[in-house]
């Protein structure tokens, strides 16, 4: 028992330790003089990486399949929008995406979470959508116009990097914490069986609910740290069904219900799709959609997979040469 | 198996190739020095891929003229360099257009960016310019909000969305003066939910406002850009017994609207849909259903100058066809009145040419009134066309008056 549970202690530092040398690898690496487009691809990284984590938690480690995480990116975008053009300080302003999109989503979850599988799904583009429309005719927030946040003074891409990694920083941290916890367990036990996890004590509805808010609350703040890079917001880019999909697409292609595979997916979705765009410009969605494929064909469980097999490969291999030279 | 691995492999190899093939980041101090990279960023896929495709055309033609010629003379280096187009297709996206635009004014070294084709992807371009001390010209973008910011570094080869209202109205006011319409007739008007339909609706209303009496507005509604379903519009249309029925869409729209339009039996003395109505794709989709369907362009290829008529036949040169409505011309300007700048300032500083550019006055120019000048808020404000679709696919250039090559018509069905 106590070997276990040092052999649990000791992976558990590794991992600590594989994430902080990933913080710092990405907080020095501006000192380092990296173009400013790499800057920005990994600033929208980074805000995708928000997402991806929060959808994550509610997709895959809860395994509620959302189509609608949109309204949150959306409604947390309007608000910072409109708070720092009101004069908040950008943190306040981010507090207040956060605040909105946690309100929204207890309003979407109450009804939603009633129905499961398809159904919730097919219930949360329906939501997605309706918001779209309404966030479409709103006059005070532009309408279909848009909505433009003032820029005083010079702009700063490392600031906005910054914010964009201590906030992702923050949801990995979360994430992890909830995939070591005991609330985090009853989110497997939802995900694996309800009726069974509510025989052994989960509340399903109050589990998915409070995680359906952390996430929420998550990609508010995601999409307020995007509005105030982007200086200019459509509801039909940050409310669009599209917005959904690459939300819940990048868990995917990195590994659901991990917490390694989310900011995977981040990265992969951030770097490699405007790269892509930018080299074959002409037949852009033809690649991405190719390498989707080749994900989903060859290790379903994302690149996370992949890397345990490689794991395993190697491990293989250092286990035979050891056992040749004990020969 | 071994298929599965390969195909894989292939794709990893044609991603990486992606990765490394050559671009303006690659070396921008050596490429600088052999040509001039110029940004373009514009819609090849999703909704605005056609008016986009065109615009490129008009583009690549002006950069292919240019070049032919030997490039442009740049004064500080004593020698002619030649333009580089450094493509970008925004997919129709606007978070994608503004990334693009900022990409290639971050990364790529050009000296500046065209594109933000149309005025929704135009908006999010236009953040850019002033962040990167750019010069950004927009090719297909028109609302006045774009403009009226103080942004520095954007200009605008297409005039203000307000004056093509405005343009609409009294193009329909000389139709009064000349006995064709009768005076009071009431406008039904379906306005995009964006700023161009803010824009357009505006230039009509302060027209009918001036001249009192000649039209009365019964009607004004708007509409979401992309809509697959108009029939209650429509209803509302049919039900407000409009004379006139003027409308501001986008090309698809467009032609989603008056396809619904016939089917929901609507009879309207004169139609417009904004600066949509001649285009092919229209034409090709809903056959005479676009006869005497009028539009206000930017540019038309009836315009009676001799530069027009050139341009015109080298475009059919250049793609084999004809330049379908206005798009590929103001395109065209836009790189013509880069050059000049550049070629003026005698140098690749991207504040020289901002500053060229705001002082350009380039004559022979393809626009109404030929000659290309930004105004203060660097849009230009040439004046417009009114083009008339008529039968057998003919499109004529029926005002002003002194442009004309056809008469304007009032449907005969509708004269009855």
């Amino acid at each position: 028992m106590r070997a276990a549970s040092t052999q649990m202690g000791r992976f558990l530092n590794y991992r600590v330790a594989g994430w902080g040398t990933l913080l710092i690898v990405l907080g020095i690496l501006p000192w380092f003089g990296i173009s400013s487009n790499l800057t920005r691809l990994l600033f929208t990284a980074l805000v995708w990486i928000i997402a991806s984590v929060a959808w994550n938690l509610l997709g895959g480690v809860t395994g509620q399949v959302s189509f609608g995480f949109a309204v949150f990116y959306g409604l947390g975008a309007y608000a910072a929008a409109m708070g720092i053009n009101g004069g908040l300080h950008p943190l306040a302003a981010f507090t207040i995406s956060g605040l909105v999109a946690a309100l929204a989503s207890i309003f979407i979850g109450l009804p939603t979470f009633r129905l499961r599988g398809p159904y919730f799904a097919i219930a949360t583009i329906g939501v997605s959508e309706a918001v779209r429309v309404v966030m479409t005719n709103l006059s005070f927030t532009g309408g279909a116009s848009g909505y433009r946040i003032a820029e005083h003074g010079r702009f700063r891409p490392l600031e906005h990097y910054y914010t964009a990694l201590g906030f992702s920083a923050v949801a990995v941290v979360i994430s992890a914490w909830i995939h070591e916890s005991k609330f985090g367990l009853s989110l497997q036990a939802v995900r694996e069986d309800e009726e069974a996890a509510a025989d052994i004590g989960v509340n399903p509805l109050k589990a998915k609910l409070m995680v359906h808010l952390l996430a929420a609350t998550l990609t508010g703040i995601a999409g307020g740290v995007y509005a105030r890079y982007a200086a200019y917001i459509h509801p039909q880019g940050v409310f669009g069904f599209h917005t959904s999909v690459a939300i819940l697409l990048m868990p995917i292609i990195g590994g659901a219900g991990t917490v390694a595979g989310p900011v995977i997916g981040g990265f992969v979705y951030g770097l490699v799709q405007e790269e892509l765009v930018a080299a074959f410009p002409q037949f852009h969605l033809l690649l991405y959609g190719a390498l989707l494929i080749v994900i989903i064909l060859f290790e379903p469980r994302g690149v996370t997979g992949w890397l345990g097999r490689l794991r395993g490969f190697i491990e293989r291999i250092w286990r035979k040469s050891a056992t040749a030279s004990v020969g | 198996m071994k298929m599965k691995w390969l195909s894989a492999l292939a794709l990893v190899g044609l991603l990486l190739a992606g990765f490394g093939a050559p671009n303006a980041t690659s070396n921008p101090a050596a490429v600088a020095a052999k040509d001039i990279p110029v940004g373009v960023v514009l819609p090849l896929t999703g909704r605005e891929a056609k008016p986009g495709q065109f615009q490129k055309e008009g583009i690549e033609l002006a950069i292919k003229q240019i070049n032919e010629k030997g490039g442009i003379f740049v004064r500080e280096l004593n020698q002619k360099l030649q333009l580089r187009e450094v493509f970008y297709d925004d997919g129709s996206d606007q978070a994608k257009s503004a990334g693009l635009a900022e990409r290639a004014m971050s990364s790529d070294d050009v000296v500046a960016v065209l594109g933000g084709y149309s005025t929704a992807l135009g908006e999010a371009e236009s953040v850019m310019p002033d962040r990167y001390q750019t010069p950004w010209i927009t090719t297909g973008a028109a609302a006045t909000s774009i403009f009226n910011r103080g942004y520095q570094w954007i200009f605008g080869t297409l005039s203000p969305v307000d004056l093509l209202g405005y343009t609409t109205a009294e193009f329909l006011g000389t139709l009064v003066d000349t006995g064709k319409l009768r005076k009071g007739l009431k406008v039904a008007l379906a306005l995009e939910n964006t700023d161009h339909g803010v824009d357009y609706g505006n230039g009509i209303k302060k027209w009918i406002q001036e001249r009192g009496g000649y039209f009365t507005v019964v009607f004004s509604e708007s509409f979401d850009l992309g809509s697959p379903d108009f029939s209650g519009l429509l209803q509302k249309v049919k039900n407000a017994h409009a004379d006139i029925f003027l409308a501001d869409a986008h090309l698809q729209d467009y032609i989603t609207m008056h396809r619904q339009y016939v089917q929901a039996g609507l009879h309207h003395t004169m139609i417009s849909y904004g600066a949509r109505g001649p285009e092919t794709d229209a034409r090709k989709a809903l056959g005479d259903a676009t006869d005497y369907i009028f539009a206000g362009i930017w540019w038309s290829k009836n315009l009676p100058y001799p530069q027009v008529k050139k341009f015109v036949d080298d475009y059919k040169g250049f793609t084999g066809r004809e330049p379908d409505s206005w798009y590929a011309a103001t395109a065209y300007e836009a790189v013509r009145g880069l050059a000049a700048a550049i070629e003026k300032g005698g140098a690749l500083k991207k504040a020289t040419i901002r500053d060229e550019m705001r002082k350009l006055d380039l004559r022979e120019s393809l626009l109404p009134g030929q000659v290309l000048r930004f105004g203060k808020g660097g849009q230009v404000d040439t004046p417009f066309v009114i083009v008339q679709n008529k039968p057998g696919g003919r499109v004529d250039l029926v005002y002003p008056k002194d442009a004309a090559n056809g008469e304007a018509v009032v449907p005969p069905a509708a004269q009855k």
